[in-house]
């Protein structure tokens, strides 16, 4: 029988799996709370912010795992409410629907590699400091912190983190993946690793990688003002410089 | 006895599954065993069980999968299909009849999975019309 309440919910799960440790939820469960956050979405604000950390996200991807909202009712309320100017917001449900029919396709395969690498990857494990977010990186600590306290983060965020662990750190992106799908409230192995795959360049025509500018753009400079590495950062550098840098080569930012 | 399994992907009662098996006992099992190969953090599980508590009628046990089944003289298990092998090994470890019920789709594709855009393309129309994308497209 379940409390009543969520605090007592929580307490309940404490008690039942002593072994679990780390932050309590903070993100409401449920159909109720689900329609409440898709009746919360605005498709255009959506389109025209959603790469910055302070864009109008959805946060819908927890309800979305857990099948509390269906892909299609989200993309049907987006569509009746702003027509075509949904069309962002359709694509990115298009993306987890991809995933998961990859998934369906490949079953356990999508936990290995599924095309062979086109830039030389690592197999360390998962670092201590980047698990202790202890890199001195304050981006890096800080989306690692997101992750343990709420197990939500930004999808611009994920992708930055993923690239850092596995082309500047070389750490094998299933250990990586594994560690991310059980923090994340929304982790979903097709979503979670396919997505793993495609910054590593296992499931994509190249490596995804970016640079200092980039990641300051989209998070208004809030990490690198306060990064005790801000002046040795070793995502600040052009494209081809770090192209170079992490693979040896300068051939997909030419 | 059949029952309906609701697993960890189907935390939503307004799915047709649980409308189709109205009469079915509905169970949900925190098995430890199962949130250890997860490896899902305690916060996870929490969520887990809010869903949950939306949903009416759902038996919650806490223990192994099997032994629930065993306990409720549960012979064949009726569920939502995915393609999740952790929720499929795990089903398939209590050695029952298992019933799988489509899930919801959000479009119709049956050609060749390759890259992202080429999917895109082809399931866009089932929900824009080909005169908007079209635009979008001369626009780029």
């Amino acid at each position: 029988m379940l409390a009543p309440t969520r605090a007592a919910r929580n307490a309940q799960v404490r008690e039942l799996f002593p072994n679990l440790s780390g932050a309590d939820c903070v993100m409401e469960g449920g159909r109720s709370a689900a329609l409440r956050a898709l009746g919360r979405v605005d498709p255009v604000a959506y389109a025209r912010t959603r790469n910055h950390l302070d864009g109008k996200v959805t946060r819908l991807s927890p309800y979305f795992r857990h099948g509390v909202l269906t892909l299609a009712e989200a993309a049907e309320q987006g569509i009746k409410r702003s027509g075509f100017g949904a069309y962002k917001f359709v694509f990115e449900l298009a993306w987890r629907d991809f995933w998961r029919r990859v998934w369906a396709r490949d079953g356990k395969k999508i936990e290995q590699d599924l095309e062979r690498a086109k830039v030389p990857l690592g197999d360390a494990p998962l670092p201590d400091d980047v698990k202790n977010a202890n890199t001195e990186l304050a981006c890096m600590d800080g989306f690692v912190r997101d992750l343990v306290d709420t197990g939500y983060v930004h999808n611009h965020a994920r992708m930055w983190f993923a690239s850092y662990l596995v082309h500047h750190r070389k750490v094998s992106w299933k250990a990586a993946a594994d560690w991310y799908y059980g923090e994340l409230l929304d982790g979903d192995r097709a979503s979670n690793h396919l997505s793993w795959q495609w910054v590593a360049s296992t499931f994509s025509s190249k490596p995804y990688f970016f640079n200092r500018e980039n990641l300051e753009r989209y998070t208004e400079g809030r990490y690198c003002a306060q990064c005790p590495r801000a002046r040795a950062c070793p995502f600040d550098a052009p494209y081809p410089a770090l192209e170079k840098k992490l693979f040896g080569k300068e051939s997909f930012s030419r | 006895m059949k029952i309906l399994l609701v697993h960890d992907e189907m935390l939503n009662e307004a799915l047709p599954v649980f409308a189709a098996y109205r009469d079915l006992t509905r169970v949900f099992v925190l098995d430890p065993a199962y949130v250890a190969r997860e490896g899902w953090s305690l916060k996870r599980v929490q969520f887990i069980v809010d869903c949950l508590s939306e949903i009416p009628d759902v038996r919650v046990f806490h223990g192994s999968l099997a032994a629930v089944c065993d306990d409720l003289g549960a012979s064949d298990i009726v569920t939502q299909e995915t393609p999740n092998h952790a929720i499929r090994d795990w089903l398939a470890s209590t050695k029952r009849a298992i019933q799988w019920e489509a899930e919801p789709q959000f479009v119709e594709f049956s050609g060749k999975l390759s890259r992202f855009t080429a999917y895109w393309k082809s399931v866009a129309p089932q929900w824009f019309s080909e005169s908007d994308l079209r635009s979008l497209e001369s626009r780029r």
